[in-house]
């Protein structure tokens, strides 16, 4: 549920969790994100892109606009994320790794 | 017809003969190559009802038609023979040099049956068969064998081999090649060993034509480029090991026997701290520009190991085990590859032995006083060495979780956790429903490597933690994939680089062969496959109860993490099984009806 007490575009703060090659990049295992409580992907990618330019064409898609398709958001450990609205709580995670399951 | 030999060797280990059989051209269409056609000559080769170490069992060696093009991963072969470990199929598949050796040796496949009078290296040079006497191999790890025979013969011979487990018969026995390289699961080692077959040498200079090879090649740069891009990034840059952060996260990492799908000690042996910690370096199989195979080295100062470093082994010999330290796993892994054992047998079933020493049932008395508790680095290494001479707790965990269960008894059988007797993988199965009927319906055992749920329940497709009928559909269509991909054959971390897999594979099969292929003839030729593997299972004894999850998984819900309180019901496990069923056409029972198997052709394989 959407906090009430807040204006869904108030910034609130969320982890997110980076695995693979993510971490690699950004050298660090979680990384904590100012995002409004209802966004979606798109949004999602472009803050992670201005505040960690090194996933750029990495794990982030060149445009800003979006993921690689290799790559994937869960919520909490979750929900898989498909591109779309987001409702999100202060203190939730995004998990960020690669869709490629299995091996 | 273009890129196949059009015939096997049938070699007799007994009487020394050989023999060439010709292949016909609609065997080829319908099972086209690898597992397919493994499958296929297992039918013909193998009596019903034997025992799996009986000298007719046949072990039988396939290429497939992509073999020698080329093309990106496809030097690869299929393994088949009857499991020791389950009594069912056993089929693995293995990777690299040998498999081109093979193809240009002038064989499609390699049917070895019979029983040397003493150890015995098989050289097939060209075609032509010699038997040297082995003894001087024996008890020699997989590395030393490939290295001892290729002084011998030469170093462009390529070599499968078994270690001393597979020459003690252990039923999880592998059979290694190029550099340790393995046919892993199902024990087709020991079914080698029981031949007294302790090395095959393989040379073949005799090139196999394609039809089309221009437009082949073409195809084939244009493979290659995809395969450099996103979709196989995961397994260039860290390789399976991504899987074990991640799989932690998700509450999905079996940890001490499947009690926990969470592990403490995961981030310790991650893929990450592998790849920052322990890297050595980066291998390729034979015509592979992906590259997944991460060489990872100790780094502290015990005796230095160094090996290759799959998710699989980093979570048998890891999590499962209660093991955080990433020294000990690369040991541990690298002892079961010299050895020649499945690691993930050999990891479930070392910790079936730690449960129940915990529980009080194996004491000290029967571990030669070792502490066999979770978490004990020196007694998993110990275990290994011990299983195969069969020495003290060696001597029963020689046997597989569900037979030293059944040797043990007082409710132990509850926590061997297996399908069939294989010993289950990395993926726990409450918190991947998709996969959970994967693993319960495989004609191999619990393999994760067939029906591919993972895929789905990684995805917003399907609620990975709770059940549904359209999860039959899923698993039937992944193992039909994985039937035609294991066939072709590709290697599965190919399977994103393409658009539409089944039309690309269809056109590359036609540009090899210079038959037709529509990619529905394809999508056909892969239930023909699968329905031909669970034919075998059903003329070995297979029923309805085979197809069934350990007992642990339907009683209890998961205790830690995200999925913490999730569980998989005996009656929702049942449901999925039954929507399988009907998805496949089969009967009630997991039967296949005579319309099944005529609409396939598959009625000459009814015994």
């Amino acid at each position: 549920m959407i906090d009430a007490k807040r204006s869904p575009s108030e910034p609130i703060s969320i982890k997110v969790e980076l695995f693979g090659s993510a971490r690699l990049l950004c050298g660090s295992r979680v990384i904590d994100v100012e995002t409004p409580q209802l966004t979606n992907t798109q949004e999602l990618t472009t803050t992670l892109a201005t505040n960690h330019p090194e996933l750029v064409g990495k794990v982030i898609r060149a445009d800003r606009r979006g993921l690689l398709e290799n790559y994937t958001f869960n919520l909490n450990g979750v929900s898989f994320i498909d591109n779309g609205v987001l409702r999100l709580h202060s203190g939730d995670s995004i998990l960020l790794f690669s869709s490629q399951a299995g091996g | 017809m273009y890129g196949y030999n059009g015939r096997i060797l049938v070699v007799n280990m007994s009487s020394r003969q050989t023999q060439w059989e010709p292949l016909e051209e609609h065997v080829l269409r319908n099972f086209i190559g690898g597992t397919g056609l493994a499958t296929y000559l297992l039918h013909h080769f193998c009596p019903t009802g034997i025992d799996p170490t009986d000298p007719s069992n046949p072990l039988i060696f396939t290429t497939s038609p992509l073999s020698g093009s080329r093309l990106t991963t496809s030097s690869k072969f299929a393994v088949a023979t009857k499991s020791p470990l389950t009594g069912f199929i056993g089929d693995s598949l293995s990777s690299s040099f040998l498999s081109t050796e093979l193809k240009r040796s002038g064989l499609d496949g390699l049917v070895i049956i019979g029983r040397a009078p003493s150890s015995t290296l098989l050289f097939i040079d060209n075609g032509k068969v010699e038997f040297f006497d082995a003894s001087n191999l024996k008890g020699l790890t997989t590395s030393m064998t490939e290295k001892t025979v290729k002084e011998r013969l030469g170093h462009r011979t390529r070599v499968a081999c078994i270690g001393p487990a597979g020459e003690a018969l252990i039923p999880y026995a592998s059979i290694a090649n190029d550099g340790g390289r393995q046919a892993g699961r199902t024990g087709s080692g020991a079914v080698m060993g029981s031949k007294n077959l302790k090395a095959i040498a393989v040379r073949g200079t005799q090139a196999v034509p394609f039809s089309n090879p221009e437009e082949l090649k073409r195809v084939g740069s244009d493979l290659t480029e995809r395969s450099l891009g996103n979709s196989t990034e995961k397994y260039r840059v860290l390789g399976t090991m991504a899987n074990m952060a991640v799989f932690n996260r998700l509450g999905t990492l079996p940890t001490r026997n499947f009690q926990q799908s969470t592990f403490e000690g995961a981030e310790q042996i991650s893929g990450e701290i592998f790849h920052q910690k322990h890297k050595v370096g980066n291998a390729h199989c034979a015509n592979c520009t992906i590259g997944c195979e991460h060489i990872v080295g100790t780094n502290d100062h015990g005796p230095n190991s160094q090996g290759r470093m799959e998710y699989e082994s980093s979570f048998a010999l890891g999590s499962l085990v209660g093991i955080s330290n990433p020294n000990s796993v690369i040991r541990a892994s690298q002892l079961c590859n010299e050895l020649g054992m499945d690691t993930i047998s050999t990891g479930g079933t070392i910790s079936w032995a730690m449960e129940c020493f915990e529980k009080g049932i194996l004491k000290k008395n029967d571990t030669g006083g070792m502490d066999l508790r979770f978490g004990n680095e020196d007694a998993v290494m110990e275990c290994i060495r011990l299983i195969p001479r069969k020495l003290g707790i060696g001597e029963l965990l020689s046997k597989g979780s569900r037979n030293a269960a059944t040797t043990v008894g007082q409710g132990s059988e509850n926590w061997a956790m297996h399908v069939k007797g294989l010993e289950m993988p990395g993926y726990e199965p409450r918190s991947l429903q998709t996969m959970a009927l994967g693993l319960a319906v495989s004609t191999r055992g619990a393999c994760h490597n067939r029906s591919s749920g993972y895929e789905s329940d990684f995805s917003s497709k399907v609620d990975r933690l709770s059940a549904d009928k359209q999860r039959g559909r899923i698993t039937m269509e992944g193992e039909d994939f994985s039937s035609v991909i294991d066939s072709l054959i590709w290697c599965k971390f190919l399977r994103k680089a393409f658009g539409d897999f089944y039309e690309e594979s269809a056109n590359v099969y036609q540009l090899i062969t210079g038959c037709s292929m529509t990619s529905s003839q394809l999508r056909q030729a892969g239930e023909r496959i699968s329905n031909l593997k669970k034919q075998f299972n059903i003329r070995e004894g297979w029923q309805r109860g085979d197809d069934m999850l350990p007992q642990r998984i339907l009683d209890e819900r998961l205790p830690t993490g995200v999925t913490r309180g999730v569980g998989l019901s005996h009656k929702d496990l049942d449901m999925m099984i039954t929507s399988y069923y009907e998805e496949r056409g089969w009967t009630s029972n997991g039967l296949i009806p005579n319309v099944k198997l005529t609409e396939l052709g598959l009625m000459n394989f009814v015994r």
